[in-house]
């Protein structure tokens, strides 16, 4: 890898980080709207196990906590609720 | 799931299109690819797509205007990037950057002579940026010719070449190549045999001896002294303590049969 390509890779990195904290902002805005228990119903239940493990080991207890590929998969697992519940005006 | 099934865009009042959805699986992916990324990086059409798929996710869910035009600016840097790449692969001459731009063999001017005409004194009229070799045009024999920078020599070098050495500076030359290059692009064959040979007998013997993996296919009619190169070749590749992993011999069978085959011969 060149040093071009290191410095894309720092970019590409970087945005993708940012595009997180924009997902984490996201979702913890709709997310209550929608579930009473929206940390264990919406997150905790689309997490895998490893993510659920690094949730309980580092004690996070806010989106902003989670990484990209969790936030993702909270977002995909909830996105028919998301979809369908926000669209219909609640 | 009925609604969902019935494909209704009931989400588009939060901005969300049953086609963003498409978005989410593909943050996922390019997610993963980063993550993975091997040391042999990533394609420029891959990276212009993730940050494709970053910038449109990023409006689906409504992130800050700065990062979408962070987005939109890095986008148009890379492409902008590629494409100076593409023109500098396409037309290396008009580089700025490229060397061979600024480092000419011979300049402008400059007294050069011809390597097949040591004679000849021409001066460089006009350089030609070209690939694999740069041209240079030069006033020879009453006309301008163009020469590859191969072809040419500067003046003082060949003066610096063509200084006369005593002979016994000569013989040590000699000496010191025969020692560094111990009859690897030489073939001897004086008295090597009885017989004399014929020029047209040493060129495929010298072809093999030069080659990095000697062989030699020896397809002649008969008369054209093939058992002398044979010969020729094998005393060669003694000297050398070459080892032959395969010999092979084939002939008509009057040939073999006759008194002159090879067998009696050699």
């Amino acid at each position: 890898m060149n040093d071009e390509m290191i410095s894309v890779y720092g970019t590409v990195v970087k945005l993708q980080n940012e595009v997180a904290l924009q997902l984490s902002v996201f979702l913890e805005k709709v997310l209550p709207k929608i579930f009473d228990d929206w940390w264990n119903k919406a997150v905790i239940n689309a997490l895998s196990f490893q993510q659920k493990q690094r949730i309980e080991e580092l004690k996070i207890t806010t989106l902003n906590g989670l990484d990209l590929a969790a936030l993702l998969s909270v977002l995909d697992q909830n996105w028919y609720q998301l979809w369908y519940k926000l669209g219909s005006g609640i | 799931m009925y609604l969902i099934r019935t494909g209704t865009n009931y989400g588009t009042s939060l901005g969300l299109a049953s086609e963003d959805r498409h978005f989410v699986n593909e943050m996922q992916t390019v997610r993963n690819r980063w993550a993975d990324a091997t040391t042999e990086g990533q394609s420029f059409e891959e990276i212009y797509r993730d940050l494709d798929t970053l910038q449109r996710f990023s409006v689906v869910i409504g992130a800050d205007e700065e990062i979408i035009q962070e987005l939109l600016t890095t986008k148009s840097s890379l492409l902008a990037t590629e494409t100076q790449h593409q023109v500098h692969a396409m037309n290396p001459i008009t580089a700025p950057d490229n060397k061979k731009v600024d480092t000419f063999e011979f300049e402008l001017g400059q007294v050069v002579t011809i390597k097949s005409n040591p004679s000849s004194r021409d001066a460089v009229t006009a350089v030609v940026p070209s690939e694999p070799e740069n041209l240079f045009k030069a006033f020879h024999d009453g006309q301008m010719q163009t020469f590859y920078a191969s072809q040419l020599l500067a003046e003082t070098l060949y003066e610096q070449i063509a200084e006369a050495l005593l002979c016994d500076q000569f013989h040590a030359d000699l000496t010191s190549l025969q020692i560094k290059y111990p009859g690897l692009f030489t073939l001897y064959s004086l008295n090597s045999a009885c017989f004399d040979f014929i020029p047209n007998q040493f060129r495929p013997v010298l072809g093999f001896i030069q080659s990095d993996r000697p062989r030699l296919l020896i397809a002649v009619s008969v008369g054209c002294g093939s058992w002398r190169l044979a010969y020729l070749l094998s005393q060669r590749a003694r000297r050398s303590r070459m080892e032959a992993e395969r010999k092979e011999v084939v002939s008509v069978k009057q040939t073999v049969s006759s008194d002159q085959n090879w067998q009696s011969k050699i």
